[in-house]
């Protein structure tokens, strides 16, 4: 599991944190029923407060993305199969939507940012 | 573990006035103040050193004078001088001490003085301060205690050992049941680890936040002379105007964000930031 | 509380430049005078022996600094105050134990002695001992070492003029009178029970900035 905070970013580590596990059980990288590191663990892991590490799993709770037992830890949550493949898609929407900016900007068709699009899927 | 209520001590040319903060067992508070401000002071109210004139100090729920010997016997404590016998080694020095604690245990110990390096032959004014520090931070950890009360422990110490330190007090609140206090005007040393900030200035509590709260709070804004107003000055709690603009600490960015909007830079200040300012004013 | 006895101890044991000096004294007395050793003289060795040796364990507490220590430490401040009580006794045994040996040693290398410990002589010396300690401790305990000891060198030497030397003879009259005896135990202990107390009083007030 990759967790990497910046302590010169503007946003809340709360924040990076949670938002790093949401990306990763989003993409599947954390799989449902996987156990999370312990709060204490994570905060020494990261040099940062319990305070902190306790606040994004809070959030994390809150949007329902994972589930804590007392005594046991916090787990990933199962997941509204429908809910994610919402989420996934809202996630290439916004990167789409800036292609399409950038795109405007730059003067280029929509043909030939298609023709870009099916070279990188079929490399992939 | 820790709670210290309205505690008031005069002295001639200082007062400490109503002092009150509360610790949690399994937590780190952070006890920031610049020099002078009543960090020792309160330290030495709590061990009774001193004799308070006014307030509650409690320790594990206990009251710290009546019930001095149970409390202490579960404190850890680092001074920021090392107040030991000059002409005693360390074995000696150890021998003194140990047996006052029920439970010493020899073991932990000796690992670390291995870890720091230690000698435990030599004569303590031999020693030099960060060799005297690791020896109390040794001393502290080794009777199963409950609760660390550290005074400006890394003074004087090089960075790479500050670190370590810091190593160290992350492996002891793994233990939920235990808790340390860390007073010190070296704030950089606080921003990882610290869970709670209490800030001391001239005898008085300026906050006692969670660090969380404590940067939710505060922030530092930057921007033009040209918009301080007499109306956005009063936002600021501190503030420094050079010629190229200006930089200060507020407690409501949402407000300045409001009514400013790009003109400004809002960013997440240090500890060292918020010490700064809310002395400077 | 043996804990401090042991911290004494140690710290006694670890300065030897004045244990050696605290040990040669009563042979340095012994042969100063040639040998020629009467009850004061003995009265004289026991009385300073004994406050050297409980000096000892001040000696290094000179500035406030390793009280912070101790008093951070899981101890009360009375059981500070009564350990050094106890080390009075302790130190007085000590002190009658060595002197006894040097007498002996003395017998033994062929010196006529004209005096000897025995119960009268504990009789006149503990309680000058007892009493001496129980002005001075409470000194130590209020004010400062530094000035408790130097008070206590000067006790020292105004007794050993006045009363052991010069007024032996009254002295150890009124001392071993056996009539006498209760009351100058009662009066003794009352002193020492009345010290005890005002040390701790002074002890538990003062402030260690």
């Amino acid at each position: 599991m990759k967790i990497i905070i910046s302590n010169f970013s503007n946003d809340p580590i709360y924040e990076q944190i949670s938002s790093q596990i949401k990306g990763m059980i989003i993409k599947g990288e954390l799989g449902e029923g996987e156990l999370l590191p312990s709060i204490r663990g994570l905060a020494k892991d990261l040099q940062v407060s319990v305070i902190t590490t306790k606040r994004a799993y809070e959030e994390l709770e809150k949007e329902g993305f994972i589930e804590t037992v007392q005594g046991k830890g916090s787990f990933v949550a199962m997941q509204n199969k429908e809910l994610m493949k919402e989420r996934k898609l809202k996630i290439i929407e916004d990167k789409l939507a800036e292609i399409v900016d950038e795109s405007r900007l730059l003067g280029l068709t929509y043909r030939e940012v298609e023709k870009i699009l099916k070279i990188l899927f079929e490399e992939g | 573990m820790l709670e210290v209520n309205n505690l008031t001590k005069k002295f001639e040319k200082f007062t400490l006035e109503n002092i009150s903060f509360k610790l949690e067992p399994g937590y780190i508070m952070g006890f920031i103040g610049p020099n002078g401000a009543g960090k020792t002071t309160t330290i030495k109210l709590i061990m009774n050193l001193l004799k308070k004139d006014s307030g509650e100090i409690k320790v594990f729920g206990m009251d710290h004078v009546k019930d001095e010997k149970e409390i202490k016997k579960r404190i850890g404590f680092v001074y920021e001088e090392a107040y030991y016998y000059e002409t005693l080694t360390l074995k000696q020095m150890k021998d003194i001490i140990a047996p006052f604690y029920r439970e010493w245990d020899d073991k932990q110990f000796k690992k670390y003085i291995v870890d720091f390096g230690l000698d435990m032959d030599t004569r303590i004014k031999k020693l030099s301060k960060g060799m005297k520090t690791k020896f109390s931070l040794a001393l502290a950890l080794s009777h199963k205690a409950d609760l660390i009360i550290m005074d400006e422990p890394t003074s004087g110490l090089d960075p790479v050992f500050r670190r370590e330190i810091l190593d160290i007090l992350y492996n002891i609140i793994q233990d939920e049941k235990r808790s340390i206090l860390f007073s010190t005007h070296i704030t950089t040393d606080l921003e990882k680890i610290a869970d709670y900030i209490t800030f001391i200035n001239k005898g008085k509590i300026v906050f006692s936040k969670s660090i969380d709260e404590v940067f939710d709070s505060y922030k530092v804004v930057k921007g033009g002379k040209d918009v301080l107003d007499w109306k956005i000055r009063k936002e600021f709690i501190g503030l420094r105007i050079t010629n190229v603009g200006f930089e200060g600490l507020t407690e409501d960015s949402e407000k300045l964000k409001r009514i400013l909007g790009d003109q400004i830079i809002i960013e997440r200040p240090s500890l060292e930031d918020i010490m700064f300012y809310t002395i400077r004013g | 509380m043996l804990n401090l006895i042991r911290k004494d101890l140690i710290m006694a044991l670890s300065n030897r430049f004045y244990i050696i000096s605290t040990l040669l004294f009563p042979l340095l007395l012994m042969f100063l005078v040639d040998f020629k050793l009467n009850e004061q003289i003995i009265a004289i060795m026991i009385y300073a022996m004994s406050s050297f040796l409980l000096n000892l364990s001040f000696y290094y507490e000179e500035k406030s600094k390793p009280q912070i220590l101790i008093q951070s430490l899981p101890i009360r401040k009375r059981e500070i105050v009564f350990s050094k009580y106890l080390m009075v006794f302790f130190c007085y045994l000590i002190g009658i134990i060595y002197v006894g040996l040097a007498l002996w040693l003395a017998k033994f290398l062929g010196y006529s002695l004209h005096a000897n410990i025995n119960i009268p002589m504990i009789k006149i010396t503990l309680p000058i001992v007892l009493i001496h300690q129980s002005i001075i401790l409470p000194l130590s305990f209020g004010i400062s070492d530094r000035l408790a000891n130097a008070i206590s060198t000067g006790l020292l030497v105004f007794v050993n003029n006045t009363y052991l030397t010069y007024n032996f003879e009254r002295t150890s009259r009124r001392l071993l009178n056996n009539s006498n005896r209760f009351s100058v135990a009662l009066i003794v202990i009352l002193i020492l029970v009345i010290s005890n107390i005002v040390s701790i009083v002074l002890y538990e007030n003062k402030e260690l900035t």
